[in-house]
């Protein structure tokens, strides 16, 4: 993929370039911050979000990295930064415990099977389960195929933490979703 | 047929993938020969594949609408597409929102900065604190030197000084690594350099001291002592302060033997000695005349 030309944004060319940017990688940002929300809408947010940072940071973005992994860190983090915005604001009101989740929306899936909807119910509250930084660093490896290397540098974190976290969500997850090892396998 | 017991972690981390090429092959090594292993990793493969669900496509309106709605949030018009929590109705709220969104978005960088340099001077203060306590001579009580004491009982409260600072140096030490949070503390913060090398002198002071707590009434200390240098010693091997595995086998080491719960106690028989003393001094000195 041809990365587009970055040009001063006080120029003319800038919001061409920026539109460049959004029209390049709005699906796939999208479905990642789909993969890390688990709803419509709340994706839709944090994905617009990144690009209006993105529109801000682009004057100093020097092509270090490639766009779609600055655009995918920059997913990660706002992610991350807004789960825990949430969390100290719900705690404000309710005490020490974590917000949970959005109930996951079914309003993309109305055409599905009633098993497979329930199958996908389970598996999107067991993923809920996961830490913010358990979620992002399953849904980089096992959803976006990403290396370990490149979770981390998403995650801006080492490879060992990477590796930490993916063991702590495949843990958990094994234990939510034991009960349904033989939809599993059936599947 | 069930997974060999010490193989499931291995199962996991592969599965998981967060193993290198040598843990891999070693499973499938194991794999190659037992079918309860072989199964549980095809179990827990299809797990995760199960996982990973197919998204929906919000549909190509939604796609031709997505910069125009990106462009309108940028340029303060509001968007219909927003989310719920971000509504508010009437234009003066409209404003009121972008403003407090501008606010928020301009304050949230400059609070990473401040805390990022609160966290800095914590680390000067902490160094400071730790310097002076590593640096600080073991002072003999003065007292002691005046008081009719035999040579050995002498050497024996010195030697039990010494213990006593040493368990307040790894006290101290560990302090900071029991309560890193794995997940949300970023391990910069925990300077650990400094702490390998504080734990490497603190090994060879409990070298110097297990070979000289030689007394019956040193035995529980001298176990502490033992216990405490294994501790010491795996904080000192760990190469990175990203090595999260690493520090969490140091932090359940801690909790499973109890360490900082037997360094409480042993301050507190060392501080009830102290009282102790101090009365039976108080009572044997002279009683002073009144005038």
């Amino acid at each position: 993929m041809t990365e587009p030309v970055l040009a001063d944004v006080a120029s003319g060319h800038a919001q061409i370039s920026f539109r460049e940017v959004v029209e390049t990688h709005k699906r796939s940002i999208y479905y990642l911050a789909l993969d890390l929300t688990g709803n419509h809408h709340d994706a839709e947010d944090l994905s617009q979000d990144v690009f209006i940072k993105a529109h801000r940071g682009l004057k100093s973005f020097r092509g270090e990295a490639q766009m779609y992994t600055w655009l995918r860190r920059i997913t990660v983090n706002t992610y991350l930064n807004k789960r825990r915005k949430k969390a100290v604001s719900f705690m404000r009101f309710f005490g020490d415990e974590e917000e949970p989740e959005h109930t996951p929306s079914d309003e993309l899936a109305p055409d599905k099977s009633a098993e497979s909807g329930i199958l996908r119910h389970h598996v999107e509250r067991a993923l809920d389960t996961l830490s913010p930084r358990e979620k992002s660093a399953f849904v980089l490896r096992h959803h976006r195929d990403l290396s370990v290397r490149e979770v981390a540098t998403s995650m801006e974190v080492a490879d060992g933490t990477v590796k930490s976290l993916l063991f702590r969500a495949t843990q958990k997850l094994q234990k939510q979703l034991a009960y349904l090892q033989n939809d599993f396998d059936r599947s | 047929m069930k997974a060999c017991n010490n193989y499931t972690s291995l199962i996991t981390t592969v599965a998981s993938g967060a193993a290198g090429e040598g843990d891999r092959l070693r499973l499938e090594e194991h794999t190659s020969n037992c079918e309860g292993c072989a199964a549980e990793y095809v179990r827990l493969s299809s797990l995760l594949a199960a996982v990973r669900i197919e998204q929906e496509d919000p549909g190509d309106a939604y796609w031709q609408g997505y910069y125009k709605q990106i462009m309108e949030r940028i340029d303060g018009i509001p968007s219909i597409a927003y989310s719920s929590e971000m509504q508010t109705t009437g234009s003066a709220g409209d404003v009121l929102r972008q403003r407090l969104v501008r606010l928020a978005d301009w304050l949230v960088p400059r609070q990473r900065w401040a805390l990022q340099l609160a966290v800095a001077a914590l680390l000067v203060v902490a160094g400071v604190l730790l310097g002076r306590t590593f640096l600080s001579p073991v002072e003999i009580d003065p007292q002691l030197a005046e008081n009719d004491l035999s040579s050995t009982q002498i050497q024996q409260n010195a030697l039990e000084m010494r213990a006593h600072a040493y368990l307040g140096k790894s006290k101290t030490l560990l302090l900071g690594l029991v309560n890193f949070d794995l997940e949300e503390d970023d391990p910069s913060t925990l300077n650990f350099e400094k702490r390998r090398v504080i734990a490497g002198d603190l090994v060879r002071e409990a070298s110097f001291l297990q070979d000289r707590l030689s007394f019956a009434e040193h035995q529980r200390l001298r176990r502490l002592v033992a216990d405490l240098e294994v501790i010491l010693i795996q904080i000192a091997n760990i190469e990175s302060a990203y090595d999260v595995p690493e520090i969490e086998i140091v932090q359940s080491g801690v909790a499973r033997k109890a360490i900082l719960f037997k360094i409480d106690v042993e301050e507190m028989r060392r501080d009830d000695a102290a009282i102790s003393t101090e009365f039976s001094n108080r009572r044997s000195a002279p009683a002073t005349s009144s005038v």
